[in-house]
């Protein structure tokens, strides 16, 4: 006897078996194509033993049961169906992460948060593929957009196996959560601009996310109760999403990018020659004044390739090179000082095009030691940086004292981007290549 | 095309000796099964359709709907010239592995 708004018995057991076909398929991930199709045979199938169950003298709810127990657990005939579907690397993985689970009861609300914070950590992984890839040199573009893509391939399962009550996912969730705070935490104390303030965004909704999670654990556990295990091998892959975008920045810190030059591609030399002559100081002509000539020739053997990244190739974002030298008296007692009385833009000596400028740049500037930076510096533009190409600055000074003072020795330093700077001390008559100073020991000092 | 691999559990063999005999659907295979294997070969039922639809994937079946009065339509499945072949070969092939065996065994 049933009331009038209970179902009928037979729709009862239809509503059953639709939910089961249901679980088979959905947990199989049947193609599209294939889905109406299946589910119609299945249907049919089940349909069939139910009749002839309930023919033996069953009632229809226990033939119903009897029959679908007859034809087998859902979550394995999903997985058999998905391994026929699918390759068996796709049934091996995706296949089992996003395999149908029994679930008991509703959707606890705390799923919704984590959802929602999947599909932002999806977009950030997204968009760091996209930025990455576009602005980093060759190696680590490719290596931060497998890094990320993984992330957001990671994630957009995440998002989907947290509707199907998988427990990894869950877990997933609550690790990404955690990344958020750690992050956000971290951004606020290391600021991009030295005093300024982030709102830590992510670590409030972590905070938040972690929150719901925590009020609703028991619901969460029930919820994903159902849920087989992953296997190591998938539980490594998943940690190795986690972590590979947060490696790949300090990976590359350490490991040269192989496409881009380094200190042994490029010979710096530094010449200084000493002499007496004219010296025209703001029009001011003295005469028999020591001279002192400093020229600087980088010969580039190998260049870097694409050192802005893609996106940037024709129009850097950033300066280039700096160079610069500090005068060495050699009595820092004698109170002499020796004053640029000219310079030569620098130029490219292949053709004779200007390719720098008086001044610094950054990033490079900031690799020129305290003593050379502020100095009589020269700036020299990304673009002239070619394989086979030398560029040469110069420049001519004389003592501020007219009386003849003694020569000096001269620092010169050459900083590419913010990548290597190479040293070299020279005197009169002398020429010396530079040779590189690790960048941790310039700025340990 | 290989012939399905009883060794590795999988018993599209069977499925495509009785296909071999005339067209049926999943249903139809299931009831078959059991009874020629007297209940020995005791599958879930529904393990029978990913095996089917294997074989239809490899080209060794070909389905079709047909209507049926007062009950939902039925898939059936028939065997293809490939499948003719595969079940021909399977056959040879498992006789001669059960005869190799009943001399090892003294059957």
């Amino acid at each position: 006897m049933t009331g009038p708004d209970e179902p009928a018995p037979a729709t009862e057991a239809e509503g059953l078996v639709d939910a089961y076909v249901k679980a088979i398929v959905d947990g199989a991930h049947v193609p599209h194509g294939a889905r109406e199709d299946l589910t119609e045979e299945l249907f049919g199938h089940i349909a069939e033993r139910i009749r002839a169950h309930a023919a033996s003298g069953l009632s229809v709810a226990a033939a119903t049961q009897r029959a679908i127990d007859d034809f087998g657990g859902a979550e394995e005939l999903a997985g058999a169906f998905g391994r026929t579907f699918h390759s068996a690397l796709w049934a091996s993985t995706i296949g089992v992460l996003l395999a149908g689970v029994a679930i008991d009861g509703p959707r606890p609300g705390a799923i919704r948060w984590l959802r929602l914070m999947m599909a932002i950590a999806a977009l950030f992984m997204a968009g760091g593929a996209i930025v990455f890839g576009a602005t980093a040199t060759p190696v680590v573009a490719v290596s931060s957009v497998v890094a990320y893509l993984y992330a957001f391939g990671a994630c957009a399962l995440a998002y989907r196996a947290l509707g199907t009550g998988q427990r990894w996912s869950l877990w997933y969730a609550i690790a990404v959560a955690i990344d958020f705070i750690v992050s956000g935490v971290w951004m606020v104390a290391n600021p991009a601009t030295p005093g300024a303030f982030t709102v830590p965004l992510g670590t409030l909704l972590g905070a938040g996310v972690l929150l719901a999670v925590s009020g609703q654990w028991a619901r969460l556990r029930a919820y994903t109760a159902g849920s087989g295990r992953i296997g190591a091998g998938l539980t490594a892959a998943l940690v190795s999403s986690l972590i590979l975008p947060l490696l790949v920045g300090p990976v590359f810190a350490v490991v040269p990018d192989p496409t881009q030059a380094r200190a042994a591609d490029v010979d710096v030399r530094w010449t200084m020659t000493c002499d007496r002559g004219d010296v025209d100081a703001g029009g001011t002509v003295t005469h028999d004044r020591q001279r002192l000539h400093l020229v600087l020739e980088a010969a580039w053997r190998r260049a870097d390739l694409l050192p802005f990244g893609l996106m940037n190739r024709e129009n850097p974002p950033v300066g280039g090179d700096s160079a610069g030298y500090q005068v060495q008296p050699a009595s820092e007692l004698s109170g002499e000082s020796w004053f640029l009385v000219t310079n030569e833009d620098p130029v490219d000596t292949l053709d004779g095009a200007v390719v720098g400028w008086y001044g610094a740049t950054a990033p490079s500037e900031g690799l020129l030691p305290p003593g050379i930076i502020g100095g009589y510096t020269v700036a020299i533009e990304p673009s002239a940086i070619r394989d086979g190409h030398t560029i040469r600055a110069s420049w001519l000074m004389a003592p501020s004292d007219p009386q003849d003072a003694e020569w000096p020795r001269i620092r010169g330093a050459y900083a590419h981007l913010d990548r290597f700077l190479l040293v070299a001390t020279v005197g009169c008559g002398e020429s010396a290549q530079a040779v590189e100073v690790p960048i941790w020991a310039r700025l340990a000092r | 095309m290989t012939a399905p691999r009883l060794d590795r559990g999988d018993y599209g063999l069977l499925l495509l000796g009785l296909l071999g005999e005339r067209e049926m659907y999943g249903y139809e295979v299931v009831s078959e099964l059991r009874a020629r294997s007297t209940a020995v070969i005791d599958l879930p039922e529904g393990t029978v359709y990913p095996a089917l639809r294997r074989l239809e994937r490899d080209g060794l079946v070909r389905a079709r709907w047909v209507d049926v009065e007062g009950a939902p339509r039925r898939r059936y499945y028939a065997l293809t010239t490939a499948g003719e072949r595969a079940l021909t070969e399977g056959r040879e092939s498992w006789h001669r592995f059960t005869r190799a065996a009943d001399q090892v065994l003294g059957g």
